[in-house]
């Protein structure tokens, strides 16, 4: 499911990224890969915050939406 | 004695500044990137008979082409082949830091590797740089910049690297793209480009623009469409062959910093405080207030106490000129002295404490890392009228003041978006506006609820700026397009150090004194000049060439609803600074206590209306004016900001006269 989707204070794995280039390389190179374990931290209004190995981001809606997860186990 | 060039590189929020700032110390100076607005750093320092240059190139992610900020780095270490590359990581996300130095190494870029940050990891996390230092071929030295650790350390490694060989880092694609990276680099041979040939061949098979476009213009095309050839054919392995290329580079990375590293605390464990206090400042329903009361705090602070500075720094300017007027008896002297120079002058240092006061509280928040959270609250509302959240710190700032607002601008990276907010600045009311508003509403209004006309003021303020937002978004081709996308890093929180707040903030305070301030007081000694020449009038009379510039344009503003010569002056003296509008009109009708009794023969109700509508949208300041040019570096957008205000602030005017005339 898109990232937009998932619930607070849970760990997602990444699946794929979906959209073009230029905003697939932005994530990649900020160490958003497939298989990247990520935390929602606030996904409410306004853009989402998560959580990579210790470091915080805030996504705009418009990217998170193209961030395909799943639920780690 | 020799000398070496060298660049610091890394990632936004791993304190590359306050490493520049440990190394050079005081011989630092900022300027512009030729072309753009992004800022340079330069600095040296000593190291035994050895003098060494450094840059401080943009804080970024990765080498590709993207942004301005890459290209200027990659442009830099390609172009001017500095003998060594400092690569400044944060020991608290070392993958994500060293993909960047995983690039510069295939840039070919002689490196070193500074694990900055090294305190917040202290018992956190076991780094064994031995082992990591084997792994990625390059000498790594700990830092911490805030901590003062490993500066010395990082000096003599790079006095020392500058006089070894670099050793290479191989990223292994896999058999499939290193046999296509093995064609492309056959047929990249003989070509004339100063990039390392593998890199340039993996950049091709990554599609990147500014690689592609260099070799079109060495009409190398025949490489261009090879390499496409061997993408297509790549992508029937690897659908997605860019994404895989990243890929391959953060398993290299991930696996050398399993191999070398050991965590000592479970990552939940990790970030605990700075987690706390997001929880809080992030809050759907407390972040907005909590910004608010920051902001309130910040504007209070800028405005109060630099204003009570202000008005010490304009009384004993004015004291200085009334003194110096005593000892020269030419007249023409002597006003060229007082109201030309001293007066001039004094227009500039007034803005002093207010834009130093402005800036060390805005640091402060930066460098604490509140302004990456205060962009996060206010995305969404910023969005809806078409600017990203960043942009709404410099329009409150305008309520104070537009020149500090408009050097506020800065903190936004887009620069489309940059542009835009500049452009929209001036139309947000400053105080200076204010004593326009109390004059001609106590005169006029005073029985009329005063305090709701000016607030309908400030209100058509905000709406002009933002249907202006809209309208440029729209129609003019360089600002199309949609808002900048949110991406952003939500560092850690950290308090600054007092040396790193007061440098950063008398960097950009020095630096609007020295170009802002030379425009200004080259307008103010104009002013001067117009209002004396020609000599042997009184000074800004009906006769002096303002006053006839004042007659010249009274008819255009006749439809506005004040066609009297001394409204034109008193616009054209505003230019200055805009509370000097009232000051005008006190001198041109003898005295500021006779305008209640003249100046309900020459304006009713309505141009009175009218008059303060023209006093808040026309030109801005010559101070705004100065400043916008300097962060534009552009003429041509000056000269729009200046040409659009005039027109907005004339037509709005004109409607609201002419359409109220018919009530």
């Amino acid at each position: 499911m898109p990232l937009i989707l998932a619930n607070e204070n849970i760990e997602y794995k990444v699946v794929r990224i979906e959209g073009g280039h230029g905003s697939n390389t932005k994530f990649l190179e900020m160490g958003l890969v497939p298989g990247t374990k990520l935390k929602v931290i606030y996904n409410a209004k306004g853009p989402i915050i998560v959580s990579i190995n210790g470091s915080k981001y805030a996504l705009g809606k418009g990217l998170a939406s193209k961030i395909i997860v799943r639920e780690a186990v | 004695m020799k000398s070496f060039n060298i660049a610091l590189i890394g990632n936004p929020n791993v304190g590359k500044s306050a490493i520049f700032n440990e190394l050079t110390g005081a011989s630092a100076h900022v300027g512009n990137w030729p072309g753009v607005t992004v800022e340079k750093k330069v600095g040296k320092f000593t190291y035994l008979d050895t003098e060494i240059n450094v840059v401080d190139l943009p804080g970024i992610y990765s080498l590709s082409a993207d942004s301005i900020d890459e290209r200027i780095a990659r442009d830099y270490i390609v172009k001017q082949k500095p003998d060594l590359v400092v690569c400044i990581a944060d020991s608290t996300n070392l993958v994500r830091n060293l993909y960047l130095f995983v690039l510069l190494k295939e840039l070919g870029a002689k490196t070193l590797l500074a694990l900055n940050m090294i305190d917040l990891v202290k018992n956190k996390l076991e780094i064994d740089d031995a082992k990591l230092s084997q792994s990625l071929k390059t000498r790594i030295v700990k830092t911490s910049a805030t901590k003062k650790i490993g500066i010395d350390k990082l000096k003599e490694a790079i006095f020392d690297e500058l006089h070894h060989a670099e050793e290479e880092l191989f990223v292994d694609y896999g058999s499939d793209i290193e046999r296509s990276i093995e064609k492309i680099k056959n047929l990249l041979e003989d070509i004339d480009l100063p990039q390392n040939k593998r890199f340039l061949a993996v950049k091709l098979l990554e599609q990147d623009a500014a690689i592609t476009e260099e070799l079109k213009k060495l009409q190398k095309d025949n490489i261009v469409e090879n390499a496409l050839l061997e993408i297509n054919n790549l992508e029937k392995i690897y659908p997605d062959l860019q994404t895989e290329i990243i890929e391959k580079r953060y398993a290299l990375i991930e696996g050398t910093v399993k191999n070398t590293t050991k965590h000592l605390v479970s990552i939940e464990d990790r970030l605990t405080l700075s987690d706390k206090i997001d929880k809080i400042v992030t809050n759907r329903y407390l972040g907005i207030p909590i910004f608010a009361i920051a902001m309130l705090i910040v504007f209070e602070a800028t405005f109060k106490l630099g204003g009570f500075f202000a008005g010490y720094i304009e009384q004993s300017f004015g004291w200085f000129g009334e003194a110096s007027a005593q000892y020269i008896h030419n007249p023409v002297l002597q006003s060229f002295v007082k109201d030309g120079l001293i007066g001039g002058v004094g227009t500039v240092i007034v803005f002093l404490p207010n834009i130093l006061i402005l800036f060390l509280f805005l640091s402060f928040l930066e460098d604490v890392g509140y302004m990456a959270r205060a962009a996060f609250v206010m995305d969404k509302l910023m969005h809806s009228i078409g600017l990203p959240g960043r942009a709404f710190i410099p329009l409150i700032l305008g309520f104070g003041c537009n020149v500090p607002a408009i050097m506020a601008t800065r903190t936004i990276a887009d620069e489309k978006d940059r542009l835009l907010t500049i452009l929209i600045n001036p139309f947000i009311s400053c105080t200076a506006r204010l004593p326009i508003y109390v004059l001609l509403t106590s005169i006029f209004f005073s029985n009329k609820n005063p305090a709701l006309i000016i607030f309908s003021l400030y209100t058509l303020g905000i709406i002009v700026a933002v249907a202006s937002a809209k309208l440029f978004r729209s129609t003019i081709p360089k600002l199309k397009g949609k808002v900048s996308f949110l991406i952003m890093e939500l560092p850690i929180y950290r308090l600054p150090t007092v040396r790193a707040l007061a440098l950063h903030s008398w960097e950009k305070t020095r630096e609007f004194l020295k170009k802002a301030g030379t425009i200004i007081l080259f307008g103010v000694i104009l002013v001067w000049l117009l209002s004396s020449l020609p000599f042997g009038v009184e000074y800004a009379s009906e006769k002096s060439y303002v006053g006839v510039l004042g007659k010249f344009f009274a008819p255009i503003l006749s439809p506005v609803g004040f066609g009297f010569w001394q409204a034109a002056v008193a616009l054209f003296f505003g230019l200055l600074a805009k509370e000097t509008v009232v000051g005008t009109m006190g001198t041109l009708f003898g005295g500021e206590d006779k305008l209640s009794s003249t100046l309900p023969h020459l304006m009713d109700p309505l141009s009175a209306y009218a008059f303060m509508v023209m006093s808040l949208l026309y030109i801005p300041c010559l101070a705004t004016i100065g400043v916008i040019y300097r962060e534009t570096s552009s003429f041509k957008w000056t000269a729009f900001s200046v040409a659009y205000s005039l027109f907005i602030g004339w037509v709005s005017a004109f409607l609201i006269y002419q359409i109220g005339s018919i009530f």
